[in-house]
């Protein structure tokens, strides 16, 4: 839920801290107050605030030097400073220093309360930028597509074609080939990479948090529900809505969700009208949807919808050629970000990696080369770096070894953990849901 | 149990219709019963001479402070009010607390003396959508940012104007949570 902005009004005159306190608890903010610089500089160790608004007159440290020592600490805090004694000089001085506005007091009721609003609007476009960003980085966390197997050249091919399109399309793929990295390259190639990409993982929300994340709420649509949020759907209109895992939504969803494709149009929690969105959709699962079809969990309609165009991203043990370009680009960004002086991956090791079944895909490669760059001493890669499971020889014709070695992979965690999903679906690096349906598809439980 | 009571107080006024149309409205969305008090003078230090504006602030203190057994004061005056943070105020409150306090100052239509029907409708609509803003502000209700409902904050005539003197559907829930609660 979005949370109260918080405003600290710093005066040394009562009267003011009262009036303005006051006028902004109206206004539905959280004010707090403080008679000095002092004293605000000490509630600030403590407490975070949205806005300052501070006065430039005030006996000991004055209002100009709290702006510059606040503005030292945390150059994102917003600072509005106020006066009665107007001049052009501290005015000036105050917006070098890094003050958003300046105003005389006392204000004209249109002024300060337009003002506020103005910045917090400001302040909630920066927020919802940063989560948008946070997703991008979280999306792009696997690398970019790379491949030069003849299935990645014809996947290639595949994307150039729908990226030009507003088509629908479902992008299928065992976890961790990058289907997320997939959806975010064909949303920068549309018409629409303009518009904002956003993300939302059904497997790894509840149905309740999913559902007021997804519609946002009106004010008032239930308790603490003080002033109306946008929902991701919202957000993501003119640009590109990607919904991840999607085989994980609950059969509530599947509903909802089916209404907004058919229709267009979505009601926020507690809302009274509907809001048309213009978005385009992409989707992904891991799973075999036809097969939850089948077995009653998952909806045929929805499934059309959703299937316009099916894209297949193969896993790395299909396309084992790729893997020394894709080793070799996460070393020279993972060297980077760890400061590592390792630049090459010995000729042993490069066997090793490439004759492994990989049933992580992508990510568990990454996290391989991580791993050998936290513990490798030498200036390249050497086979003792890397994980042990690379070590093992491949036993069993390669589909029965995959699933039983997942099969026992998953059954030593979930011991491991004593059955706490959260954490040992945490330690595979999987979502919640997806560890559901490996503890039903291999009976565990 | 003794039925909670909303006491209208003219301040320097004497305009019996407009209490009476006010007391009216208030029992129409409150579900309380109201009376009307008699006509006080405000003391002549809550007016600051600089400013020649009466403290809001100050008259809230005021009327709050006051022997009365009623539950909520509205104080209605014809005077010019303010608070040291703004230039004047349509009205003031206390933020869940017992006194509203409402000027007419600001909210006529036309120069004094034009009286016509029309002139006088869009005053007293005025003056009742204050009422109930600043009475309801007092229940724990925060500016709505629906421009049709009551609580949206008014920070000039057209701002009154376009809202109504209802809550809008939210605020109403609110308000009758707020209700329950006492």
């Amino acid at each position: 839920m979005r949370k109260k902005f918080r405003i600290l009004v710093v005066d040394d005159e009562l009267s003011i801290r009262i009036s303005l306190g006051d006028l902004l608890r109206c206004d539905g903010y959280q004010v707090e107050v403080a008679e000095s610089a002092e004293s605000a500089l000490e509630m600030l160790k403590t407490q975070s605030f949205d806005l300052l608004i501070v006065d430039v007159k005030m006996p000991g440290i004055d209002g100009l030097e709290m702006l510059e020592r606040v503005k030292g600490d945390d150059p994102d805090t917003t600072v509005v400073m106020m006066t009665a004694y107007g001049s052009i000089d501290s005015a000036v001085q105050a917006m070098k220093l890094g003050a958003i506005d300046y105003v005389i007091k006392p204000f004209d009721p249109m002024k300060i309360g337009a003002l506020v609003k103005r910045i917090f609007k400001n302040e909630l476009m920066r927020r919802e930028h940063r989560l948008l960003k946070h997703q991008v980085q979280v999306c792009c966390g696997y690398g970019p597509m790379i491949g030069q197997s003849p299935a990645m050249l014809k996947l290639f091919e595949l994307v150039e074609d729908v990226s030009s399109t507003d088509s629908v399309v479902l992008i299928t793929g065992e976890s961790g080939t990058g289907k997320e990295v997939l959806a975010r390259t064909i949303h920068e190639k549309s018409s629409r990479s303009n518009g904002l990409f956003v993300g939302v993982n059904f497997g790894a929300f509840t149905e309740s948090l999913l559902e007021s994340e997804l519609f946002g709420y009106e004010k008032g649509a239930f308790t603490g529900a003080n002033t109306s949020k946008k929902g991701l759907l919202e957000i993501a209109s003119g640009g590109t809505f990607f919904l991840d895992e999607v085989g994980n939504a609950s059969p509530k969803l599947q509903i909802d969700l089916l209404r907004v494709l058919q229709e267009r149009k979505f009601r926020k929690i507690g809302g009274l009208r509907d809001e048309e969105v213009d978005f385009r959709v992409l989707a992904a699962t891991n799973r075999d949807l036809e097969k939850a079809i089948e077995e009653g969990n998952f909806r045929q309609d929805l499934y059309y919808r959703l299937n316009v165009v099916q894209v297949h991203i193969p896993p790395l043990r299909e396309r084992r050629e790729d893997i020394p370009a894709l080793a070799k680009h996460f070393l020279e960004v993972l060297r980077a970000r760890l400061n590592k002086k390792t630049s090459v991956i010995s000729p042993e090791a490069m066997q090793y990696l490439v004759a492994y079944d990989w049933p992580g895909n992508v990510r568990e490669l990454e996290n391989a080369i991580e791993r050998a760059l936290v513990v490798g001493k030498q200036k390249q890669v050497m086979p003792e770096d890397l994980p042990i499971v690379l070590h093992e020889p491949n036993g069993e014709p390669i589909d029965e070894s995959l699933d039983s070695r997942e099969r026992d992979y998953i059954a030593r965690k979930l011991e491991q953990y004593e059955w706490n999903i959260s954490r040992t679906a945490q330690a595979l690096k999987i979502d919640r849901g997806t560890l559901y349906a490996k503890i039903k598809r291999y009976e565990l439980s | 149990m003794t039925p909670r009571v909303v006491e209208i107080v003219p301040l320097n006024i004497s305009d019996k219709d407009l209490m009476s149309a006010i007391a009216a409205e208030i029992t129409r969305i409150f579900p309380f019963q109201c009376r009307v008090g008699a006509t006080e003078r405000l003391p002549a230090e809550l007016l600051d001479e600089k400013r020649g504006q009466y403290h809001a602030t100050r008259i809230l203190e005021h009327l709050a402070a006051s022997d009365r057994t009623s539950f909520r004061v509205l104080g209605v005056t014809t005077l010019d009010i303010f608070t040291p943070i703004l230039r004047y105020v349509f009205g003031e409150a206390m933020l869940e607390g017992r006194a509203a306090l409402v000027s007419t100052y600001r909210l006529s239509t036309a120069p004094s003396g034009d009286d016509s029907p029309s002139n006088r409708s869009v005053f007293v609509s005025r003056v009742l959508k204050e009422c109930i803003h600043e009475l309801s502000h007092t229940f724990g209700l925060t500016h709505c940012d629906d421009p049709a409902c009551v609580m949206a904050a008014s920070l000039d005539m057209t701002h009154i104007d376009a809202k109504s003197t209802q809550l809008c559907y939210y605020c109403r829930i609110m308000l009758k949570d707020e209700l329950n609660k006492n």
